[in-house]
Formats: C-alpha cells, sequence, structure tokens
C-alpha cells in the first residue's frame, strides 16, 4: 500500500491506502508530510496524539486527524516525518505515535485540513483515505 | 471534457456576465463575471459546480457570484461572494475560508526606484532576515497570551496603543483595522498557535514584495493614493495565521457536530452554516472578528518590520500606509436589494470589497475616489491597484477580483517549473525572489497564474474595480 499527492488547482491532495485504516492513515501522513517539505528529514522525537469523533463519520475522524498533525507543528514547533498509527473506524478513533523532528528552513505551513473531495472507504480488505489540505 | 471540466448551460446576461439559471436545488442564480477566455479557464475545473452549489444555500440574496479571478475552491469557489440577510440569514465559515481576513496592504515609501537599483540583494536578503517566513519560524512580534488578547479585542487600536503602529495606520485599513470581536469566543488551541506568529508570512501564496510603480492609469486617483511613476512601494499578502486557521476548524466542526441533519443534506460538507440569530453562529461570527483583528495585527507588524528594514538598508525612508484589505471575511454592510436598503451579511471567500465613492465606509482621505483596492498579480506579471468602482454596488455587493487566480495546481507546477529556472528568469527581468525552498518558488511560478491583464480588464469593463495604477516587482519573499 501507498501514498501519493495529487494535482488540486489550489491546494494540495492527498490519496492513501493500506490494508487497514491504521495503515491507510500511517500512508497518509507520510503524504503530509510531503506536502510539508518534512520527508526524508531525521526524527529526533515522538509525539502522542489520540483523535475520536463518537457518533460521527470516519471522514470526521479523517479530518480531526489532519487538524491535529497541523496542531502539533505550530504549537511544538516541529515537522511530522511519518507515524504508527492504531485505529478503529467503528467506533471512530486513532492512537498515533508521530515521529517527528526540528523545524528547518522551507518547510510548508499547512493551515487546515478540509472536507473538500474527502474519500474515507473500504473495500475488499483495503483501505482508500483522500484529503485536500488548504494551504 | 478534461477530469474535472464542468460543464453548465450558461446563458450570456450581457458582455463578462453569464449566468447559471437557478433550478433544481437552488434558491438563487449563479452569476459569473468573465470574459470568454476567462470562462474557458473557469470551466477547467469544478468553480462552475461550486458557485451553483453556494447558490442552493438558504436565504441567498439576489444571486450567487464567482469574480473574473474565479477558480476552485473547497465549498465556495474562490473569487466567490454571497450575501444573506444579516437578522434572518446564516453564516458558514466555508464561505470565509480557514484563512480568516486573509487580505492585502500596500506601504509607498519616499523611495525612487533608482534610490534602490543596484542594492537588491541586500534588500531582499535583508527582508528575509527580518519577517519569518514559512513552517515555525515565529513572529517579528514578541507577545504573550495577555497581549493576545488584547489584539484580538482591538486589532489596530492595540498596536497603536503599543507603539507598534501609527494614527493613520488605523485610518487606512479597511473598518479601521476593528471588528467588533470576542476573544473569549475564539479557542484556546488558536490562542496556542497565534500567540508566536504575530508579524509572520506563512507559506502558500503569501508573499511580501518591493515593487515600483509602473504606469499610472488614473492621475487623480494615484496622486489621492500618493502614487507616481516609478515610485517604491511594498506589498503585503498574509492572513490570520494558525489562530485563524484554528478558529475556523473548529467552528466548522461544531456547527457539524450542532446541526448533524442539516450537514447530512449538504451537496457539499464546507458549506456548513448555521442561521445568524443561533448562538453557536453569534459564538462564530465574534471569534471570526477576532480572528480578523489579528490578521489586521499580523500585517501591521510586518509593516513594522518593513520600516525599520528600509531605513537600516537606506537611512530616513518614510514608509505609510496606503491601504489594508480583506478579502476572506464575512461583514455586516447595507446594500440596496429590489430598491430597499437592507442589512446583509456579505461573505467574501478570494473576493476583494470595492467600495466606489459615496459610501461611508471609504476612509476621509480618499471620499471623493473611492476605496484602494490591492490586486496581487504574479512574480513575473505585476499587480494592480483599482479603485471602487461605479457598478460594484449593483452588481456584485461592492466587490471585485483579488488576484489572478491560479491555473495549474502545486504538484504540476513542481513538474513544469524548476525553481533555479525560475529564479534565474526573473532576475533577468530584474526581480529578485528569495525563498528557502526551490519548490516554493516553483509553486508560485508566474506560468502558474492566470492572465492578471484579462481579469483587470474585466473587473474594469464591468465597473466594479477600475484601473489606477500597475506595479511591477523588485524584490519578492516567500515562505
Amino acid at each position: 500500500m501507498s501514498y501519493e499527492v495529487l494535482g488540486h488547482t489550489a491546494d494540495a491532495k492527498l490519496r492513501a491506502t493500506g490494508a487497514t485504516l491504521a495503515e491507510a492513515l500511517e500512508y497518509a501522513t507520510r503524504g503530509f508530510a510531503e506536502v510539508v517539505g518534512a520527508d526524508g528529514l531525521e526524527p529526533t522525537d515522538e509525539v502522542r496524539v489520540e483523535v475520536e469523533t463518537p457518533g460521527e463519520d470516519v471522514e470526521a475522524l479523517l479530518f480531526d486527524y489532519l487538524a491535529r498533525l497541523i496542531y502539533v507543528q505550530d504549537v511544538e514547533g516541529v515537522a511530522v516525518v511519518d507515524a504508527e498509527v492504531e485505529s478503529t473506524a467503528e467506533p471512530p478513533r486513532v492512537e498515533a505515535t508521530l515521529s517527528v523532528a526540528p523545524v528547518r528552513g522551507g518547510l510548508l505551513d499547512i493551515k487546515a485540513p478540509t472536507y473538500n473531495e474527502m474519500v474515507v472507504e473500504t473495500d475488499d480488505g483495503s483501505w482508500t483515505v483522500e484529503a485536500v489540505l488548504d494551504i | 471534457m478534461t477530469p474535472g471540466m464542468t460543464d453548465f448551460d450558461l446563458r450570456r446576461v450581457d458582455e463578462n456576465i453569464y449566468e447559471i439559471p437557478q433550478d433544481g436545488e437552488m434558491n438563487a442564480p449563479a452569476r459569473v463575471y468573465a470574459s470568454e477566455d476567462l470562462l474557458d479557464e473557469i470551466r477547467q475545473d469544478k468553480t462552475l459546480e461550486q458557485v451553483r452549489n453556494v447558490a442552493t444555500m438558504p436565504g441567498i440574496v439576489n444571486h450567487s457570484i464567482v469574480l473574473p479571478d474565479g477558480h476552485q475552491g473547497y465549498g465556495f469557489p474562490i473569487g466567490g461572494v454571497a450575501a444573506f440577510d444579516a437578522e434572518d440569514g446564516i453564516i458558514s465559515p466555508g464561505g470565509i475560508g480557514y484563512d480568516i481576513n486573509c487580505g492585502v496592504r500596500l506601504l509607498q515609501t519616499s523611495l525612487d526606484y533608482d534610490d534602490i537599483r543596484g542594492k537588491e540583494e541586500t534588500l531582499v536578503n535583508a527582508l528575509y532576515g527580518a519577517v519569518p517566513c514559512g513552517l515555525g519560524k515565529g513572529g517579528y512580534l514578541e507577545i504573550d497570551k495577555d497581549d493576545l488578547r488584547g489584539i484580538l479585542e482591538g486589532g489596530i487600536e492595540w498596536m497603536v496603543e503599543n507603539g507598534h503602529a501609527r494614527d493613520e495606520d488605523l485610518r487606512r485599513c479597511e473598518e479601521n483595522g476593528r471588528l467588533p470581536g470576542d476573544p473569549s469566543k475564539v479557542p484556546s488551541e488558536a490562542l496556542d498557535r497565534g500567540v508566536n506568529q504575530v508579524g509572520s508570512l506563512g507559506s502558500g501564496n503569501h508573499f511580501l514584495e518591493v515593487q515600483r510603480v509602473a504606469d499610472v492609469f488614473d492621475k487623480d486617483a494615484s496622486e489621492a493614493y500618493g502614487l507616481h511613476e516609478n515610485g517604491v512601494v511594498v506589498m503585503i499578502h498574509s492572513g490570520s495565521r494558525g489562530l485563524g486557521h484554528q478558529t475556523c476548524t473548529e467552528y466548522l466542526r461544531r456547527f457539524e457536530k450542532t446541526y448533524p441533519d442539516r450537514t447530512d443534506e449538504l451537496v457539499d460538507r464546507e458549506l456548513v452554516h448555521a442561521p445568524i440569530a443561533d448562538e453557536i453562529a453569534q459564538d462564530y461570527r465574534d471569534a471570526m472578528y477576532a480572528s480578523a483583528n489579528f490578521a489586521w495585527a499580523n500585517r501591521q507588524a510586518m509593516t513594522q518590520a518593513v520600516r525599520h528594514t528600509l531605513d537600516r538598508v537606506f537611512g530616513g525612508v518614510e514608509t505609510s500606509l496606503v491601504y489594508d484589505v480583506c478579502h476572506n471575511i464575512a461583514k455586516k454592510e447595507t446594500h440596496t436589494v429590489d430598491g430597499e436598503e437592507r442589512e446583509l451579511l456579505v461573505h467574501r471567500k478570494g473576493a476583494t470589497r470595492a467600495f466606489p465613492a459615496g459610501r461611508d465606509e471609504v476612509p476621509d482621505v480618499y471620499a471623493n475616489i473611492g476605496q484602494p483596492v490591492l490586486i496581487p498579480g504574479s512574480m513575473g506579471a505585476g499587480s494592480y491597484v483599482l479603485k471602487g468602482g461605479e457598478r460594484s454596488l449593483e452588481r456584485s455587493f461592492g466587490s471585485t477580483a483579488h488576484g489572478a487566480g491560479r491555473l495549474m495546481s502545486r504538484t504540476q507546477a513542481k513538474q513544469d517549473f524548476w525553481g533555479g529556472d525560475v529564479q534565474d528568469e526573473l532576475r533577468d527581468e530584474d526581480v529578485y525572489v528569495k525563498a528557502e525552498s526551490g519548490a516554493t518558488i516553483a509553486e508560485e511560478a508566474p506560468g502558474v497564474y492566470k492572465d492578471i491583464d484579462e481579469v483587470i480588464r474585466v473587473s474594469d469593463e464591468l465597473g466594479i474595480g477600475e484601473k489606477v495604477a500597475r506595479t511591477r516587482p523588485i524584490a519578492n519573499i516567500k515562505g
């Protein structure tokens, strides 16, 4: 399974796939890091995050997870490079250990996740997530 | 049709005016202000689908609008305008955008182009060193959370009171640089993100650019705005940074949780909205206004950085504010609808207020001219200063375009352009660009933007924003 950064007129779109929702979110995190320009940085620390959206759908979970990555970067002064994720779709929940690196010059400051063209779906034993990031 | 291209049966209303007639779920027609050439580009992505979706929102007044620089956004198109009744209507975070009060300001200086020729490299390096750019670089102004609450409450007033702005700066901002925001409605995590970002540029298409006035089209208006040929000006494009982004993100989610049934019925989840009479809607409005105050303070702090830098590099430079406009905002304004004056909540997402002479909101110094409208172009094509157009009130709730509008994705831009080559080509045209990453320069290469001349021509012909002057870049820094 994998991730790719897709074209979008003004912003950046991610697509990630995995055998499980957790794996798809791990690849989505790597895609996020590529958009920021942090792919390839050497992680020096870890940050633990938990996100849950009880009573809501899995799209809300993906939205909140991506929002959490952005928050961690801004407030901790780090760049997210990778993640180890545990996740369930029902109830919608993510626990992730983020691998982070110190900020260096030239990294993109992502504004926010969006619901635009968002996809979270499972089919035949694999998960696909897609999201547009506002930059 | 190419992927993403949308085909609609557009009806031509007049020169540069097209309409998607009201149909199905639409509560009003959708209006497109564009030439045939711009329309060909607008059809290439989901802009028309999005302006039609906005027309499905309850209580929309007159029509949903997309301006000549329109392109695909999320929820609303970029270049989108929609108005709702200020008492009985709705408010939508997606109709304002994550970057609340993203906007542009223009500074005029006592320098002429000849004064800085030969020192461009020194200048661009000094500005890059003074203004934090990109992720995690802090802000020009060091403040604590008490100061931050003061900024959220007072906007530019707080900056004046604390020695970071002059009285005339305050009078030359849209809304005098302050909306009636409530700091207590701004989420705590937004405060966390914003406290170290006052006076920071951000990333994406945000920039700080030293320019020269290249062409004057309207002598009287140019003189009123303090612009003359070869005069050096500085344009700053930035917004409310992480504070505004977090505020929009959190309220969008609160709206979803408060109105799950309404959310399920939406054609696009980013169009989530709430009746303005509801408590959560008023909380969002008050937090959004406070975030707008933060954005003005952010651009003001960078203005101080520019003032100090120009003074350090050239000595004895006088730098004053021409004007500061918001292009992601919703505000209460009075407009004439069907012959009657109504209080409306006008949402502008990637759209600039363009009030003509005669409106009370226009600063006294420009009362006979109309407000300055600042429209940044690409690093190659230059930017424009317009004045509020005589027909903007009847046609677009007093609005015009906000930029050139992107043609190409950032992914495609990085495949088609190499940052170093773009930098060299611009250098051959005497434009000095500084960014830490070549990818940033490639993503913002002149070729990824629409023809700004055509956008401005259409705005001018429509009478919604009229040409005053054109500027050309000298030195540009990006995050």
